[in-house]
């Protein structure tokens, strides 16, 4: 088939307006997903609330700004990683230092024996992760949380981030090969102490 | 993003893991909602301390605009909101889950809102060729905010559509195009409420043909590879229609762009795991390459073969 485009158009808005149950649901959506990516993008449990609370009123200021040209959920990834980021920095650096010197050992042939994660509960399992979450540097850890774990495009990460598609398919690359060697790391921990 | 790229074995394991860790409970997002509710009731007197945080990145939800009033529909919706947070719709919301009571509140409220877009869509339905609608249940033209536009277009992929359209009752077979679901895990927001369908009454049910639409402009952008339109147009079916006849195809839509974009593909696998038998499940293991060893069993060969797509969509 030859190629298609579906012509670039700016369509009514009358078209793309939301009726009150999509409005609804729009809320609804900005709740749980301000929350769960609060979490993962650094914020302390004690000021998730206020967090959210933040994302909420930008949301529903600026909710006649967005015109659906978009997702409406993309715009909402830009709303909350900026709260996020606010809230890091009031909190202050403590997390561990990510060095970018030393080698990523991911590629190291991968074990052949069943990943220790597997069989983590999940609220273990959450906590690993967002122990691992913070030993990445904040632009790369967006990335991540946005494309692998929130699995938006790149072109829409990119928007959200206000960087270009390929210095995101970069940043995401790294994100990957990083959070893979604090995996690996953290393996090794975990494999150093059961064998105490 | 070549699968290569993708994420180790122990990082997917960890992932999978902790999914729905992060998710936000039903007790604390009722709370969320309060909170909300008594802001939200003093709208012009809150802080916007969120605007008023530097701004490290240039996205379009960071730029600064004039602080302004919402528009009047906007600023009914933030009350009728309030006032039915207030009036104890928690209860219906701590019941069900779903905000069936809220909705309807809210709809009364906004009742002038829907009755002009209503009278607009009315306007482009007409508008509309026939054969469009040709569609058992589908009497009438007017829907709540229809996407009209993309039957405009002229469709490109004749292939995808005609049938597509015509063949509505079984739309859920793969055509040419590659409609896929997948259950996101991510998208609990839209699969864990019970939605009730809208229209409960016999009558040719309106919202059917809105769902249609979005489902179609999602079909027609993944086809063309148009990945950031058939997201949107999915994401926005999966918060009208969260458990709507399409459902299943919108969750492969989702799944295969996910995969084609990034080689992102967890909600392939989740999906393939929900529904190995699904029509979609074939054409998810080939595009996300997930081979059969992840499903145990049973459809460890594709079992729904008519499903011809070599013509390629591509």
């Amino acid at each position: 088939m030859a190629t298609r485009q579906l012509a670039p158009r700016s369509v009514p808005e009358a078209h793309l307006a939301p009726d009150a149950a999509e409005l609804e649901a729009q809320f609804a959506q900005s709740i749980d997903l301000a929350w769960r990516s609060l979490r993962r993008l650094g914020v302390a449990d004690a000021v998730l609330p206020d967090a959210v609370q933040d994302v909420l009123l930008v949301v529903h200021r600026r909710r006649a700004e967005f015109r659906g040209e978009a997702s409406f959920r993309t715009w909402v990834y830009g709303i909350v990683l900026r709260v996020a980021s606010g809230y890091r920095r009031s909190a202050g650096r403590a997390r561990a230092v990510f060095d970018p010197n030393q080698p990523l050992d991911s590629d190291a042939a991968p074990s052949a024996t069943p990943s220790p994660f597997e069989h983590l509960e999940q609220r273990a399992a959450t906590e690993v992760l967002h122990r691992l979450l913070g030993e990445l540097p904040d632009g790369v850890r967006e990335v991540f949380v946005l494309v692998e774990l929130e699995e938006l495009s790149i072109e829409a990460s990119a928007s959200v981030l206000g960087i270009s598609a390929a210095t995101c398919k970069s940043r995401l690359r790294t994100a990957r090969r990083t959070f893979d060697a604090a995996c690996t790391r953290e393996r090794a921990r975990r494999e150093r102490l059961e064998s105490k | 993003m070549k699968p290569s790229d993708a994420l180790s074995k122990d990082a997917r394991a960890l992932l999978r893991a902790a999914r729905g860790g992060d998710d936000i409970s039903t007790a604390e997002r009722q709370r969320v909602l309060q909170a909300f509710q008594e802001r939200a009731a003093s709208d012009d007197t809150v802080a916007d301390s969120a605007a008023s945080t530097p701004r490290r990145h240039s996205a379009r939800a960071t730029r600064s605009r004039p602080r302004r009033k919402l528009p009047r529909p906007m600023r009914h919706a933030a009350w009728a909101l309030a006032a039915v947070i207030s009036t104890g719709s928690l209860a219906a919301l701590a019941r069900d889950g779903a905000f069936s009571g809220w909705r309807a509140a809210i709809e009364k409220v906004l009742g002038t809102l829907t009755g002009e877009r209503s009278t607009q869509g009315q306007e482009a339905a007409v508008k509309r060729p026939a054969a469009r609608r040709d569609v058992p249940a589908l009497g009438e033209p007017e829907t709540k905010a229809p996407e009209p536009a993309v039957m405009h277009e002229p469709e490109p992929d004749d292939d995808t559509t005609r049938p597509a359209v015509a063949d509505t009752e079984t739309a859920r077979l793969p055509r040419t195009h590659e409609p896929a679901d997948s259950s996101r895990a991510h998208a609990r927001a839209a699969t864990r409420e019970p939605s009730p369908s809208r229209t409960k009454s016999a009558a040719p049910d309106p919202s059917a043909s809105a769902e249609l639409d979005l489902i179609v402009m999602a079909r027609n952008a993944l086809a063309a590879r148009q990945h950031a339109e058939a997201r949107a147009a999915a994401e926005r079916h999966a918060l009208r229609f969260p458990a709507g006849a399409f459902a299943e195809e919108r969750e492969a839509i989702l799944a295969l762009c996910a995969c084609r974009e990034t080689g992102a593909r967890e909600s392939a696998r989740a999906f393939i795991e929900r529904r190995p038998d699904s029509l979609f499940a074939e054409r998810i293991r080939r595009d996300c390459k997930l081979g059969t060893n992840l499903v145990p069993g049973a459809s460890a060969t594709g079992t729904h073969q008519e499903s011809p797509p070599r013509s390629g969509a591509q």
